[in-house]
This record gives C-alpha cells, sequence and structure tokens, in this order.
C-alpha cells in the first residue's frame, strides 16, 4: 500500500513538474492550450522555439540511449540497428495520427501514437529477437544492423508514407513538459527493472550465459523481455521524433543514427543508466553548442571538434565517463 | 551413458547409479571425461546413446535450464560467477525460477515485489552464512579472493536448493588449510541439507575423507566403483594413476 502510494506519488509529482515545465519554456498560451486538450497555440515562452526543440530532441535520445543501455549494458546484447525500432515507431505513429486522428484532442493523439508506436516497434522487437538472439556476439550485431537497413529501405519504397520524400504535415503536438514526463517514466521503469529479479537475470546472462543457464534462468526469455521492452521504447522515441520536428524521413533512421546511439552508450560508460543519461546529453547538447563556434569563428569545424572531443573522452576515459557507477537517485531501489 | 565427439569417444558406457542422499565422488586421471560427464547430466551436452534420468524422469533432450529448474545445482571447475555483481546478487539469481514477480511487479514496485525481493534476500544471506562469507555481501564477486569465490559458487548453487549438486573440482587451487574447512563444510551441508552431492576432485585427501561411494574414470570407462578401501587397492585404478612396470 504505502510503496503503491509512493509510485503514484512520484508520477503525479512529474506530471505537475512537466505542466510547470511546460508554463515556463513554453509560455502561457502555448501551454494553456496543451492543458486544455488543444493543439498548441503561440509559442511565447521563456526560451527561443529553436533552444525549445534542442531539449525536446534531448529528451528523445536520452530514452534511445537508455533503451539501448537495457539490451546493450544490461543484458550484454551488442545490437546496432535501433535507428531501425525508431524508424518504426515514428512512421507508425505518424501514419496513426496523420490518417486516423488529425483532428483529435492533443492528449488522445499523444496516447494512441505513442502507444501504437511502441506496440509495433515491441512487435518487431519480439520477431526479431526470437528468431535472431541464438546468434551472440559480433553476429547479431551485424544481423541487427542489417535489420535497420532492412527496414529503413522498406519504408523509402512505400508511397503511402512518402516514400523518398518523406512523410510531412505531420501533427506536431510534442511538447517539453510531456517529452520531460515521459522520459523520466522511461528512466524509471529501466531502473526498477535492473534492480530487480528480471534484471539480475539479463545482468547473469551478460556477465556469463552458461552459469545463468545453471541457475534455472532462461537465457532466450529473457533475451526476447530485454529486446521487446527496448524496441518498445525506441518505438516511442520514434513517435515523439515524429511529432517534434511534422517531417520524416527515411534519411534520419540510417545506421549512422544507431551508431550515434550506440556512441552515447560508449561514451557515458556501457552498463550505466546514468551514463546512458550523460552521454545522450553530451552527444546531443555538443553538436549544438558548436554551431556557436562556428559562428564566431567563421570556420566549419564542428564536426572536427566533436570528434576530438569523443576520441578524447575515450582516450582518457576508456570506461566511459560513469564507468560502471551510477548516480545517487538512480543507485538503490 | 555414451557421449562421442566425431569419432572419439569421450566417454563409453558409463552407469552412475545415485541414491538419494549420498555423497559421491568421481576421480580419475586427467582427460578421463569426468567433467564431461557434468556436461552431459546438466544437459550442456546430450549423450550420444544412453538415457539420463533424475527420480525416474529423462533428461535427455532437455534444455540446460530446464534440468537446473528440476533440482540439478553445479559448479564449474573455472570459476564461473557473475562478476559485476556482488556476493549477495549472486546468489540471489538462483532464486529465479522459483520466484514469481512479474514485470509489472517489479515496475510499479507491489507489495508482492518487496516481499519476495526481502524473502530471497533472507535465504541467500543464511546460504552466505554457511559458507561463512556473509561479512562480504555487499562485495562485487569479481574481487573476492579465489577460495571465497569457491565458497560463493557452491551457495550460489545451493540456491536453487537442488536435489542433486555437482561440485567440479571444489578444492582446486585452494591451499591445505582451505582444502580442510571446505571438505567438512561440504559434507555438512550435504548431511544438513540431505542432498545427493556427486564431486569431481583430485585432492584424494579430501574424497576419501567424505566420499560414501568413489567411481573411478579412466579414458571415458567406468573402472572402479566402491567405498574408498575397495578403490585405494584396485590394481587398474593404481595402474592408471601410477602407470605400470
Amino acid at each position: 500500500m504505502g510503496k503503491m502510494n509512493k509510485t503514484l506519488l512520484l508520477f503525479l509529482g512529474f506530471l505537475l513538474g512537466a505542466v510547470i515545465l511546460n508554463f515556463i519554456m513554453g509560455g502561457f498560451t502555448f501551454s494553456a492550450a496543451l492543458l486544455f486538450w488543444e493543439k498548441p497555440g503561440r509559442f511565447t515562452g521563456l526560451i527561443s522555439p529553436y533552444y525549445y526543440s534542442v531539449l525536446i530532441l534531448l529528451g528523445i535520445n536520452i530514452i534511445l540511449s537508455v533503451s539501448l543501455m537495457l539490451l546493450n549494458g544490461l543484458t550484454g546484447l551488442f545490437t546496432m540497428g535501433h535507428a531501425g525500432f525508431m524508424a518504426i515507431g515514428a512512421y507508425t505513429s505518424a501514419s496513426v495520427v496523420s490518417f486516423l486522428l488529425p483532428d483529435a484532442p492533443f492528449i488522445v493523439q499523444l496516447i494512441a501514437g505513442s502507444v501504437s508506436a511502441g506496440l509495433a516497434a515491441g512487435l518487431i522487437g519480439f520477431l526479431i529477437g526470437t528468431s535472431c538472439l541464438r546468434l551472440a556476439g559480433d553476429y547479431l550485431g551485424m544481423v541487427t544492423l542489417g535489420f535497420g537497413e532492412i527496414i529503413r529501405i522498406i519504408l523509402l519504397n512505400v508511397d503511402a508514407v512518402g516514400g523518398a520524400r518523406g512523410m510531412t504535415d505531420i501533427p506536431v503536438y510534442m511538447n517539453l513538459g510531456s517529452v520531460f514526463f515521459l522520459t523520466i517514466v522511461i528512466i524509471i521503469v529501466i531502473k526498477r527493472i535492473s534492480f530487480g529479479r528480471l534484471g539480475r537475470a539479463m545482468l547473469a546472462i551478460k556477465e556469463n550465459e552458461m552459469a545463468a543457464n545453471m541457475m534455472g534462468i532462461n537465457p532466450l526469455n529473457i533475451k526476447v523481455q530485454a529486446f521487446v521492452i527496448s524496441s518498445f521504447m525506441a518505438g516511442i522515441a520514434g513517435s515523439f521524433f515524429a511529432h517534434s520536428e511534422g517531417y520524416i524521413s527515411t534519411q534520419t533512421f540510417t545506421f549512422s543514427k544507431s551508431f550515434e546511439i550506440i556512441a552515447m552508450n560508449v561514451v557515458g560508460g556501457l552498463g550505466s543508466l546514468s551514463g546512458a543519461i550523460m552521454g545522450a546529453g553530451i552527444l546531443t547538447v555538443l553538436p549544438e553548442a558548436l554551431r556557436k563556434v562556428q559562428d564566431v569563428t567563421g570556420l566549419d569545424i564542428r564536426m572536427v571538434i566533436y570528434a576530438l572531443t569523443m576520441v578524447l573522452i575515450m582516450i582518457l576515459r576508456p570506461q566511459g565517463l560513469m564507468g560502471n557507477k551510477e548516480w545517487k537517485w538512480l543507485s538503490s531501489k | 551413458m555414451c557421449l562421442e565427439f566425431g569419432g572419439v569417444k569421450a566417454c563409453q558406457d558409463v552407469t552412475l547409479k545415485l541414491e538419494p542422499g549420498i555423497l559421491y565422488g568421481l576421480i580419475g586421471p586427467n582427460g578421463a571425461g569426468k567433467s564431461t560427464i557434468f556436461n552431459v547430466l546438466t544437459g550442456i551436452y546430450a549423450p550420444t546413446h544412453g538415457t539420463v534420468k533424475l527420480a525416474g524422469e529423462s533428461l535427455v533432450g532437455k534444455k540446460p535450464f530446464e534440468i537446473a529448474q528440476k533440482g540439478i545445482g553445479r559448479t564449474f571447475q573455472n570459476i564461473r560467477l557473475f562478476k559485476d555483481l556482488t556476493v549477495l546478487e549472486n546468489v540471489m539469481t538462483a532464486f529465479y525460477s522459483s520466484t514469481h514477480t512479474s514485470l509489472y511487479d517489479q515496475v510499479f514496485q507491489t507489495k508482492a515485489f518487496y516481499r519476495e525481493e526481502e524473502e530471497i534476500r533472507v535465504k541467500a544471506m543464511e546460504l552466505l552464512k554457511v559458507m561463512g562469507i556473509e561479512d562480504l555481501a555487499d562485495v562485487p564477486a569479481g574481487g573476492l579472493p579465489y577460495g571465497k569465490q569457491r565458497k560463493l559458487e557452491i551457495a550460489r548453487a545451493l540456491g536453487l536448493e537442488p536435489k542433486l549438486l555437482l561440485l567440479d573440482e571444489p578444492a582446486a587451487g585452494l591451499n591445505p588449510a582451505e582444502t580442510r574447512e571446505l571438505t567438512n563444510l561440504i559434507r555438512d551441508i550435504q548431511r544438513a541439507r540431505n542432498i545427493t552431492v556427486l564431486l569431481i576432485e583430485h585432492d584424494m585427501g579430501l574424497v576419501m575423507k567424505i566420499c560414501e561411494k568413489i567411481y573411478v574414470l579412466v579414458q571415458g570407462q567406468l573402472v572402479c566403483e566402491g567405498v574408498a578401501e575397495v578403490v585405494q587397492n584396485d590394481k587398474r585404478v593404481i595402474e592408471a594413476y601410477l602407470g605400470v612396470d
């Protein structure tokens, strides 16, 4: 009872925090419209729409990074097709909302979009999981890389979702409050998974699959669960992305996006939830912050500095910024 | 029970009949196929011919984790702990199949989740106490000294509440004092829990002291079985270990 209340209280607290955050960052007219379940109104926020969209992107990247951490860091499955799950989520959600619910209130679109995106990506994750998980190590990486590309190329050739032109005029309803709220929820869900029975089983498989077998743990079952949960979350991130940009094309979901998500995990420290969040933070904010450098110097050195920073981090802290550690608020039940 | 790899017969017509509640020893020179027998018993290899039965139920074709759930626990010759997990968490993983909290319980941290976590934490602590390593509960398992790692592996296997416990060279790499301590510990545990134990060991002092019945395996074949005195005086066993003039 007490614990259940704590979860509910936490939930309501973050919801309230999200609404307040949106009022501060997005401005009154913009946020009030959302509260009354309408589409966002005119943007009159504290920060410019550009920073506002960077913060949304940050939330999306954190979701992608922590969901990959569940596979890579906890279960030890090296996958390179996370952008594929994101693409499935983005296209499913965009189709559901713009074809079926174009005029629905914001909250209906948000729920329908996210849930359909998560379910679609989770289903594909399940199919991939059951068919490929007998593969181990690098082989699984190769297969998932191929899978990500297959998804992208299929979407590229479906005219109903725009084909090579991409999908335009997707209802833009995503706002900082919703992203903030759902990012926190997903972080907490992963944290709670990692500390319980399932998390221990995942770690056991990562550390020594043979010994996990001898403990009566069915590795295939746990791996499929990890795959489904992770792809579900990546799908949700895709949905957020589609409805914050208003435009998606297959160019976004190439394997370089998958590698970017892996890089977030590696920079932060493989196997650390805090690291996954921190890595997403750095790899989202750094390229944007470097635009200023480019403006000031007039030199196109943004990507050079970005790459150098990553190389330096890997030389100075090969185990990632957090290593195996967690921030305090993430390190206990 | 037979197992062949290509043309190599790793073990031939080996029949082990293990009665409940008895401590068995399995000895033999290097490469005799002792660990292979463990791997067949735990489902890692399928026997080429013959059967493996636990309490009358055939285990052939069952997956390793299913066999573990049926009550065969084991340790490994080259220790296989979950190194980054703490000592306590290592033992707690063994309760995976006997606990039932769902993903829902875990995410919403329901009463059932806390009750079950606490239950297995207490049980795991008890096992650590039995092995005398309870003060190291929160240390990562990889950081333990070798002897303690061996003990932890036994504690973890006991977490399965096995009917049959397979110990693969539990005393390998231990000094004489540690070996003596472990010897008594194995016997005490076996008696207290009334489980069947089959242990592979090269330390003959340990084997002769605690094993009630000993099987001798040479080049994949069983050459002798019996109590310590019988085995010690068997001509073929002496031949296998010392060679023939």
